[in-house]
């Protein structure tokens, strides 16, 4: 019976990285092939990073043995965050949220049997994102030749033993979760905060990426007592990578203990959460006279309803939003620092402040590029099409609501910012007001844009909103295709910088840009229109 | 009130609905049944606007819907045989959006949603969200929608499936209180014992074409619908 859970796992597996999710059919030899390209990329480009971090480490940790255990302690530290963090979500959902969690309770199946086998697959997850932070430590290391035989056999067997500590810190992490998650009533709105600083965190790393790694190798004593005192297990775990067998069975034997705890603590509590439904507040109806409002309205409020009440749909499709007024505040508070460079650095080039005007434009417009919520408002109708086209309300009311949307997010917080930017950069009132509209317009550039993309290529046919938001054509090519047009504008002007000054750029790329939104709202009125009656 | 002449529906090379003619007056409760795959479903998403057709004509009260979409849907309510409705809102909210959508003033449609709420005992429920609906719960706010503007016209595909039976007995009243008022029904349904007692006309389909229409009494003859939908069908 098990086997036949690890298969049905497994196959889900492959129709993962195998199955075309929209249409179910097998990807093409090229598809597959693609797509695995797309992930040796990412994950080479993950590696060489954390390569660079080891070797930053490896020159002041590897060079004595009293030191090298703290070395692997800090990338086996890292490996089991970073696992940790990308496959959390991964294993809350195919534990808690799979679709077949009440089919296979209602047979002779034991949680502990449904869990193992679940667990096998996020074990896999596991593997593939700590790997990425350790392999290249292993690898740091034995180029650096300071390793022993003991070793080096340790790393190998730590890539598997740091995998199935992950899986159970995943698991500890994901029932916590699907606790959470059965009490909380805004869900929503926790989900998009959690995110919002996971994600500043995240920057925030990523920007000091440097400076927090020197305060690591200066500061890497302190760190190494700080280990041996209170992580008992990440110690053993660099005693075990430095070539210590009886670290290595300490820190497996506390791995697969720990592991064998979640599974049976997760059993016993697996069919009272699966069974209840998350908390929601009886709220109380009361019959209070409202507002009646005209269908131009009541369709803007009904695409503002579904885009507030769905996290995946903000984040995925509004990040920008959030990041606009955060790049204006940092105009703001670095403006002198920013002026004085631009001072510095124009002494030799002259025609860097002019450039920087129109960097700015473009920056503004990369951060407008991150919000797609035209693009998969179309598939997002999905099933319940047949309401909105029941009703007496004509296709270009429909799509009209879909673009006021998009602009009505974007255009204000675009356009304030790229008024706080020019105001640091002390331009003047003829140039502000250029760049300002480039950036109004290439809000409504973005939002028919991905309203075009949306129409050819719509997907109503789907079970989870993710699918139109995370895995679709028209959100990748609005996201990725904004980003390339805004470098566009930015390029451009540096290979014509000597040739027209930089408010006739402006002025030509305003033009251009309503030449384009002039051209995609003709095609939604004709073309758009019959496409989206013919779904 | 709805008159379908020679409807034709073809998708690829099946005909899902052959030449197909119905007339429906006001006053009239009109029940079309058929086998899975008669063709029902598309008739009366063609009848309801949200299908285009490849042959024929459709006129609610006496306007095309081909010509003049926007105007017949002014005077229509349609609820699909599945009620998959907007999960992102609240129950009031729907209701206060479709109201929005067919310009129902705001004393009237407080009042309307009061009384049909209260009878199908939804009203409680009405501040929660569609998602946490039951199948039941979601069928009864799609009906409250489809009466908040008072339709003319009424098309209803499966309205009973999901019901609770003291709310498919209030369906029945409202449905008979729509063609009291001169308006009209028409509706598919599968449960033959409700059409027979309630529909005043009835229409069975077969592969997209009609098989017999008229009263209840010339359809049905001295034996039950039963018999005479399973004699026709095969």
């Amino acid at each position: 019976m098990f086997k036949s859970l690890v298969k049905k796992q497994l196959l889900e597996l492959n129709s993962f990285y195998f199955q075309d999710r929209k249409t179910g059919k097998r990807r093409t030899k090229k598809g597959i092939a693609g797509f695995i390209t797309l992930y040796a990329v990412l994950f080479v480009f993950l590696g060489v990073m954390f390569g660079f971090m080891a070797v930053m480490l490896g020159n002041s940790l590897l060079a004595s043995y009293e030191t090298s255990w703290l070395y692997y302690a800090m990338m086996g530290l890292v490996a089991l965050l970073l696992g940790t963090l990308g496959s959390v979500f991964n294993t809350y959902s195919s534990l808690y949220l799979a679709k077949d969690n009440e089919l296979l309770l209602s047979m002779p199946v034991t949680p502990h049997m449904i869990i193992g086998a679940r667990l096998i697959g996020n074990f896999c997850m596991s593997l593939l994102y700590s790997a990425v932070a350790w392999v290249p430590a292993v690898v740091v290391a034995v180029i650096s030749g300071k390793v022993t035989v003991a070793g080096i056999i340790n790393s190998i067997l730590l890539i598997i033993v740091i995998a199935l500590l992950v899986t159970a810190l995943t698991c500890i992490f994901g029932w916590l979760i699907a606790v959470i998650s059965t009490r909380v009533r805004s869900k929503t709105f926790i989900v998009v905060i959690l995110s919002l600083l996971f994600f500043g965190v995240y920057y925030y790393f990523c920007f000091r990426m440097n400076s927090i790694l020197s305060m690591l190798v200066q500061n890497a004593v302190e760190i190494g007592k700080t280990i041996k005192a209170w992580i008992w297990p990440v110690y053993q775990l660099g005693l075990a990578g430095a070539g210590d067998m009886t670290a290595m069975g300490l820190f497996t034997g506390f791995t697969l203990i720990l592991l064998g705890l979640c599974c049976y603590v997760i059993s016993i509590s697996f069919s009272k959460i699966v069974s209840m439904k998350p908390g929601e507040k009886k709220t109380e109806y009361r019959n209070e006279m409202v507002k009646a409002s005209g269908t131009g309205q009541a369709l803007f409020r009904r695409e503002l309803k579904h885009f507030t009440s769905n996290a995946t749909y903000m984040l995925n499709c509004g990040l920008g939003i959030v990041i606009l007024p955060v790049v204006a505040v940092a105009a703001v508070v670095k403006g002198d620092t920013i002026r004085e460079f631009l001072e510095m650095i124009s002494s030799e080039y002259v025609w860097v402040p002019e450039f920087a005007a129109v960097a700015a434009v473009s920056a503004v417009c990369m951060a407008l590029s991150m919000n797609a919520v035209s693009a998969p408002s179309v598939s997002l109708e999905g099933r319940t099409l047949w309401v909105i086209k029941s009703l007496p309300v004509s296709t270009w009311q429909i799509i009209e609501a879909k673009e006021r949307l998009h602009i009505v997010l974007n255009a204000a917080p675009a356009a304030l910012t790229q008024l706080v930017i020019c105001l640091v950069l002390n331009l003047d009132a003829y140039q502000t007001a250029a760049a300002v509209l480039v950036c109004i317009v290439y809000a409504v550039f973005t939002a028919d844009l991905g309203l075009v993309l949306g129409l050819k290529h719509p997907n109503l046919d789907w079970t989870s909103e993710v699918v139109p938001i995370k895995q679709s054509a028209p959100v990748m090519i609005t996201l990725f295709g904004g980003w390339a047009i805004s470098l566009v504008i930015a390029g451009v002007y540096f290979l014509l910088r000597n040739t027209m000054s930089h408010q006739m750029y402006l002025v030509i790329v305003l033009a251009v840009l309503i030449l384009a939104v002039r051209l995609m709202r003709r095609w939604l009125r004709t073309e758009g229109q019959v496409l989206f009656e013919q779904l | 009130m709805l008159k379908i002449e020679n409807l034709t529906k073809t998708y690829g090379d099946k005909k899902a609905v052959d030449s197909l003619s119905i007339y429906i007056r006001p006053g009239e409760i009109y029940g079309f049944i058929g086998h899975n795959g008669a063709g029902k479903t598309t008739t009366i998403k063609c009848a309801a606007g949200i299908l285009s057709y490849d042959e024929g004509s459709i006129y609610v009260d006496g306007i095309s819907v081909k010509e003049d979409p926007m105007q017949c849907k002014r005077m229509i309510a349609y609820i699909q045989d599945n009620p998959d409705l907007y999960d992102y809102m609240t129950g009031i909210q729907y209701l206060n959006f479709i109201a929005d959508i067919f310009g129902v003033p705001a004393d009237i449609r407080s009042e309307r949603i009061d009384r049909y709420s209260e009878s199908l005992g939804l009203r409680d429920s009405l501040a929660q969200a569609i998602s946490s609906y039951s199948h039941g719960m979601k069928q009864k706010l799609a009906v409250i929608s489809a009466w908040i503007h008072e339709p003319k016209l009424i098309i209803m595909d499966e309205p009973f499936v999901g019901l609770d039976p003291k709310a498919a007995h209030i369906l029945k009243g409202m449905m008979r209180d729509v063609c009291d008022r001169g308006g009209a029904i028409f509706f598919s349904t599968h449960v033959l014992e409700v059409a027979e007692k309630l529909c005043d006309k009835v229409a069975i389909i077969k592969e997209g074409k009609l098989v017999t229409s008229g009263t209840m009494a010339e359809v049905k003859g001295d034996s039950s619908l039963e018999s005479v939908f399973l004699e026709l069908e095969g």
